[in-house]
């Protein structure tokens, strides 16, 4: 049992950078009451954004984290436009805006010339930014709908099939790697065989301070008030005067920087990248959440460390090919005894 | 025609596995639950008839009663478990059970040498899973042998379909799909039917995935991953979830839909997720919406000329 210390620290890390995806997660379930399937694909897609950075670009990965955050961000707003909002109010914006995606999306995978391709692509890309405009101008939507429940499982669904033939596309299906000197290998030793590599380092520290600033968010400030107040009350918290429309744009955007950080510390640790990074994550993300309870942060944090140790020591100790099922088992185990998670509590606190 | 349907026999019998696939998922669908365990159910299917044929000789029928009995006595006890919980939740667990059986059949050796004494023996063979041996279909009536019986599946399971459409059990179904808490109120065993709609959604997905093995010939747990179950989730939202002519529209389209556009053929997971998106959103009732169809046949028939007499 000599090598329980370095599997805990394992689980630590790893588990840290888990509870970044969860969280944003769980944060969109609490405002919104919807479970966000793309997340995985907004994971995958902030890891690929820090590797153009360091690749095409050759920036330093200190200014590339904070870019896939942004990028990952941006995504999860664009997200909630084309698959989210449409469901909730049909507005002429939105019709524009999925225009101009679709247009964008036949100049990104069309195979022409150079100037053609490019055109499409920027004339779709235009188009997109002036439904998005349009969209948010608007005043009175074309027609207000209620949301029934499995449509938008059903469509991040879509959405990530989408995302993910797009990496595909662009970067190819097999996997990527990070170019080899970004970090000292040089391990710092924590006891005489437990060790923790400045990368693992840096996904603990990182982790753990992103999730202090969403704790700082969501509690102290105004942006957080407004948030809670949607998650307690839509509609009351219209009445009071909250643009709920930009709130809910901000929680997605939150979500998906936490999202895309969590994919470039994962994706800088292993030093592994592939399109369908998104969806192995994506279920132990579901497992922590409803481990978590729905819609609590605090309870999605916890439950992320339980998974991560889960996930390290069944293969440490027992077999790789089972890890998946453990986790599963777990999830399903909580289901049936505790629906509202470990950590979970009333709906009135959550978020 | 009939050199069309020789030329197309593949797309053929795989239009019509879809179609069973997409009314099992349609009937879970119907009663408002978000079931994804389909494609898990077919895994089981299909891997009961490859063991069954690669390890003995019983003939293929045996075999696709018995994945059809083990879909019934697996769906049973996971639909007590797992029924009780509410839409997300309900996909999530059923979620898990697919991949559950997805881990099993990777590592189903594992298990198998765990309690049997011959520690050579592969059943499961891995990710590499189980290859058929190769058998070349007899022409009857114009069709291959391996064609007729996913035919007469798919027709059986339509008019068992529609019959219970129209039914007092189709009622109760949709009853519990437009509001759980109203259809309790009035009497109905909202879990008994909930119950019974996986169950048959499950044994429908089992025997499409027995029928499916001599065609695919390769069984291997990559055919059965989540993405499976996001097409036959397709083939429903698609089609429409409210009627049992949606499934069938629905698989057609999308399963002839890449051998017409061949030049798709990379990009049919976004088109895949672009047919999803855009249905579930400007087309919530999906192709056999009903409006659809009034739209259509004011279109197609010519105003009724007034007789003059």
């Amino acid at each position: 049992m000599s090598e329980l210390p370095q599997q805990l620290i394992n689980g630590l890390w790893q588990g840290a950078a888990l509870a970044l995806f969860a969280m944003g997660y769980t944060l969109v379930f609490g405002v919104l009451d919807i479970i966000n399937l793309a997340q995985g694909a907004t994971f995958m897609w902030g890891a690929f954004f820090a590797f153009i950075c360091v690749t095409k670009l050759n920036w330093p990965i200190w200014y590339a984290i904070p870019v896939a955050m942004v990028g990952a961000g941006f995504l999860a707003v664009l997200l909630d436009r084309l698959a989210f909002k449409p469901l909730r109010s049909l507005t002429s914006g939105g019709l524009v805006l999925w225009g101009g995606f679709i247009l964008l999306l036949v100049g990104m995978v069309g195979r022409w010339a150079f100037p053609v391709k490019t055109g499409i692509t920027i004339a779709g890309a235009a188009v997109m930014l002036a439904g998005f405009v349009i969209d948010y101008r608007s005043i009175r939507p074309l027609r207000i709908r209620e949301v029934p429940h499995l449509a938008p499982i059903i469509s991040s669904i879509g959405a990530t099939f989408i995302l993910v033939s797009l990496a595909i596309n662009e970067f190819g299906a097999q996997v990527s790697r990070f170019p080899a000197n970004l970090f000292p290998v040089k391990p710092y030793h924590i006891t005489a065989d437990a060790v923790i590599s400045p990368i693992q380092t840096l996904v603990l520290i990182l982790s753990l301070a992103l999730m202090l600033v969403l704790s700082l968010l969501i509690n102290r400030t105004q942006m957080g008030r407004a948030i809670r107040a949607i998650a307690w009350s839509e509609r009351t918290s219209r009445l009071l005067g909250i643009n709920v429309d930009y709130v809910i744009a901000q929680t997605f955007f939150i979500s998906g920087a936490l999202a895309g950080a969590a994919g470039v510390l994962l994706g800088l640790a292993f030093n592994r990248l592939e399109p369908t990074m998104g969806g192995e994550v994506e279920l132990a993300g579901l497992t922590v959440i409803i481990v978590g309870g729905m819609g609590s942060i605090g309870g999605a944090a916890m439950a992320a460390f339980l998974v991560g140790m889960i996930r390290v020591l069944s293969v440490a100790y027992i077999d790789s090919s089972f890890r998946d099922a453990f986790v599963f088992a777990l999830l399903i185990l909580v289901l049936l005894i505790r629906p509202s998670g470990i950590f979970g509590r009333s709906k009135a606190v959550r978020a | 025609m009939l050199e069309f349907v020789s030329n197309n026999i593949s797309t053929i019998n795989f239009i019509l596995i879809n179609i069973a696939l997409g009314l099992s998922i349609y009937i879970t669908l119907a009663t408002g639950l978000l079931s994804l365990s389909n494609a898990g159910f077919m895994a089981i299917g299909a891997y009961t008839v490859a063991i069954i044929s690669t390890q003995s000789n019983i003939p293929f029928i045996v075999g696709l009663m018995a994945a059809i009995a083990l879909g019934v006595a697996l769906a049973l006890p996971i639909g007590m478990l797992v029924l009780g919980l509410r839409d997300i939740y309900l996909a999530i667990a059923t979620l898990g059970f697919g991949e559950i059986v997805r881990i099993i059949a990777l590592n189903g050796d594992k298990v198998v040498h765990l309690f049997s004494q011959n520690k050579e023996l592969i059943i499961f063979n891995g990710a590499e899973g189980i290859t058929l041996t190769y058998r070349t279909p007899t022409i009857m009536l114009g069709l291959p042998d391996t064609t007729w019986p996913i035919l007469i599946y798919v027709i059986v399971i339509v008019y068992i379909l529609a019959t219970l459409h129209n039914s007092r059990f189709g009622r109760i179904l949709a009853s519990i799909r437009q509001d759980e808490t109203a259809a309790s109120t009035l009497g109905v065993n909202v879990v008994h039917y909930k119950l019974l709609a996986f169950v048959l959604g499950s044994a429908i997905a089992a025997g499409a995935g027995a029928l499916s093995a001599p065609i695919v010939r390769v069984i291997d747990p990559h055919n059965y991953v989540f993405s499976r179950g996001v097409d036959i989730l397709a083939y429903a939202v698609l089609g429409g979830m409210t009627h049992w002519v949606g499934p069938i529209l629905g698989a057609t389209v999308l399963t002839s839909l890449p051998e017409a556009l061949r030049f798709l053929k990379d990009q049919r997971d976004i088109v895949n997720g672009l047919i999803i998106m855009l249905s579930i959103i400007y087309l919530p009732a999906g192709l056999a919406d009903p409006r659809i169809w009034g739209l259509f046949k004011r279109l197609v028939s010519f105003p009724k000329r007034e007789r003059v007499s």
